[in-house]
């Protein structure tokens, strides 16, 4: 599956050190290699998404299973630009990824394309700044002591 | 006096929006659905979340290994303990630490006991949803035993934190084994009236079969986990997929039912109970004698690197995703909710519902609400 992979698409980077099958992907690469997982290697339940801060860059990390070998890999994505991060919506591979999307777009700040909703879903409209970033000041002491 | 007479064709209908919650009744806590409604017909469901969001995630990212267990109570108040279980055995499995075999025993009996009493809430707010006020009382009653139980050993009947890196926070109580074998067959006695009382109830039939249907592959793709998707003939216990603490050493069976309507949710649970008895008992009267504490450092820091770890909460699909930088407080911590994937399932099967029935199947999905805001 690894040689599969980086034959197609030759900018993949995987990680040696981790348990589980972990790749970095560039961003343009990042919807067609989410729909050959889905439908050549079966990884057809997305098991979660998650929002990123790794200091320099944003990120993504993408958990997904085959319900049928359950096998795990794991996607991810960086975003170097810091104000404006931009990406495909998974919506339309995976269901599950319309309520993922809206809580990283929440919480991060990372924008879907294309998502159908695009929207705040736990903190209020008027909220400033993204809270789960690491830049993000807690001037009222609200969660962090 | 002349006659109107209204020909249903020439009557137009408007759409409307209702706020289901945030404190409605049928929605257990502060869940707020925006519904938008022609007629009784439900449209389109939009969840407004965060009136419980605590950020926890954020303020794990400034918590030592050990507090964070305690911050995972007040996720899932219901799976409290597999919740505090999950963080332990990732913690664990980034330490390499061995944990004694009673602890893994205790950690499965507590986890099958919570299940229990999640199922048992559930079953009785679920016929106060559809108009069964009796059912509430009865659950109550039972639940009571298991609460009293873990109250003796955790010193706690709903957030117990009773799982730390490495063991369990205190022994069990020496009346902890003769209460677990007598409230194992009084409530093998108990479920047979349960059903008596609601299942076989013909109202209660009618409001169930054949509504909310969720398919197999909808469920997959939805992220649906647990009794919802069991319910749809997904199988996906993550106990048996990859059994964790002693449920290797146990035989009990994958509840599945292949309909995937309101009633297969509700007979999943309902039968999930039978199996969790049925692993209590083959632990109960052999629990390994070797401590309750496996040696940790003082200070607990996980080396660098990235840690998942899955439990079956008895909400499904529970996910501890722990990145480290090798500080003693973790870089980022993801609890990945299985209340938050089945809420997406609601909105996707709630659509082109009556009212009512949406109620009906909000009900079978089990929300608890902390678990979704987190």
């Amino acid at each position: 599956m690894k040689n599969k992979l980086s034959n197609k698409f030759p900018n993949i980077e995987f990680a040696e050190d981790l348990e589980l099958l972990t790749m970095t992907i560039p961003q343009e690469d990042y919807l067609s290699l989410m729909q050959l997982l889905r439908d050549e290697f079966g990884f057809d339940y997305l098991f979660s998404m998650t929002g990123m801060d790794w200091g320099k860059d944003l990120g993504i990390t993408n958990h997904l299973e085959n319900t049928n070998t359950h096998e795990m890999v794991v996607v991810k994505v960086l975003f170097p630009d810091r104000e404006n991060p931009e990406i495909e919506t998974l919506e339309k591979i995976w269901k599950t990824a319309h309520l993922h999307e809206r809580e990283i777009f929440d919480l991060f700040g990372i924008n879907f394309k294309g998502h159908s909703v695009m929207k705040r879903i736990m903190l209020t409209d008027d909220w400033e700044g993204h809270p789960m970033r690491k830049d993000w000041m807690d001037e009222t002491k609200m969660i962090i002591r | 006096m002349e006659q109107v007479i209204y020909n249903s064709a020439d009557l137009k209908s408007q759409e409307y929006f209702i706020n289901m919650g945030p404190q409605h009744p049928a929605a257990h806590g502060v869940l707020r659905l925006i519904l938008t409604m022609d007629g009784e017909m439900v449209k389109n469901i939009e969840p407004d979340l965060g009136y419980i969001h605590r950020s926890i995630e954020k303020q794990c990212e400034h918590e030592g290994y050990k507090q964070i267990i305690h911050l995972t109570d007040r996720l899932d108040y219901l799976s409290s303990h597999m919740n505090n279980e999950a963080v332990a055995l990732a913690i664990e499995q980034a330490m390499q630490i061995e944990v004694p075999e009673r602890v893994k025993v205790i950690r499965t009996i507590m986890g099958e006991l919570t299940r229990i009493a999640s199922h048992l809430l559930w079953w009785g707010v679920m016929g106060m949803d559809v108009g069964a006020l009796t059912t509430f009382m009865y659950a109550f009653r039972d639940r009571e035993m298991i609460n009293d139980i873990m109250e003796e050993t955790c010193g706690a009947r709903l957030t117990m934190s009773y799982s730390t890196p490495g063991g369990v926070m205190f022994d069990l109580h020496p009346n902890f084994v003769n209460r677990v074998k007598e409230f194992i067959p009084h409530l093998r006695s108990v479920i047979p009236k349960y059903d008596e009382l609601l299942t076989g109830n013909i109202i209660f039939q009618k409001r169930m079969k054949n509504v909310g249907f969720l398919s197999a592959q909808d469920a997959i793709s939805l992220g649906a986990s647990g009794p919802v998707a069991r319910g749809s003939g997904v199988s996906c216990d993550r106990r048996i997929i990859e059994p964790y603490s002693a449920l290797s050493k146990v035989d009990f069976k994958e509840i599945l039912y292949q309909e995937g309507d309101n009633l297969a949710r509700y007979n999943v649970r309902m039968k999930e109970m039978y199996e969790s008895l049925h692993i209590i008992e083959q632990l109960i009267d052999n629990i390994p004698d070797d401590g309750i504490q496996a040696k940790t450092k003082a200070l607990i820091k996980l080396p660098k690197g990235e840690f998942l770890q899955r439990v079956e909460t008895a909400r499904g699909d529970f996910g501890v995703y722990i990145v480290s930088d090798g500080k003693k407080n973790p870089y980022r911590v993801k609890f990945r909710s299985p209340g938050f994937s089945n809420l997406n399932t609601l909105m996707e099967i709630g659509k082109n519902q009556l009212l009512g029935d949406l109620i009906a199947i909000s009900a079978t999905m089990d929300f608890v609400i902390p678990d979704i805001d987190r």
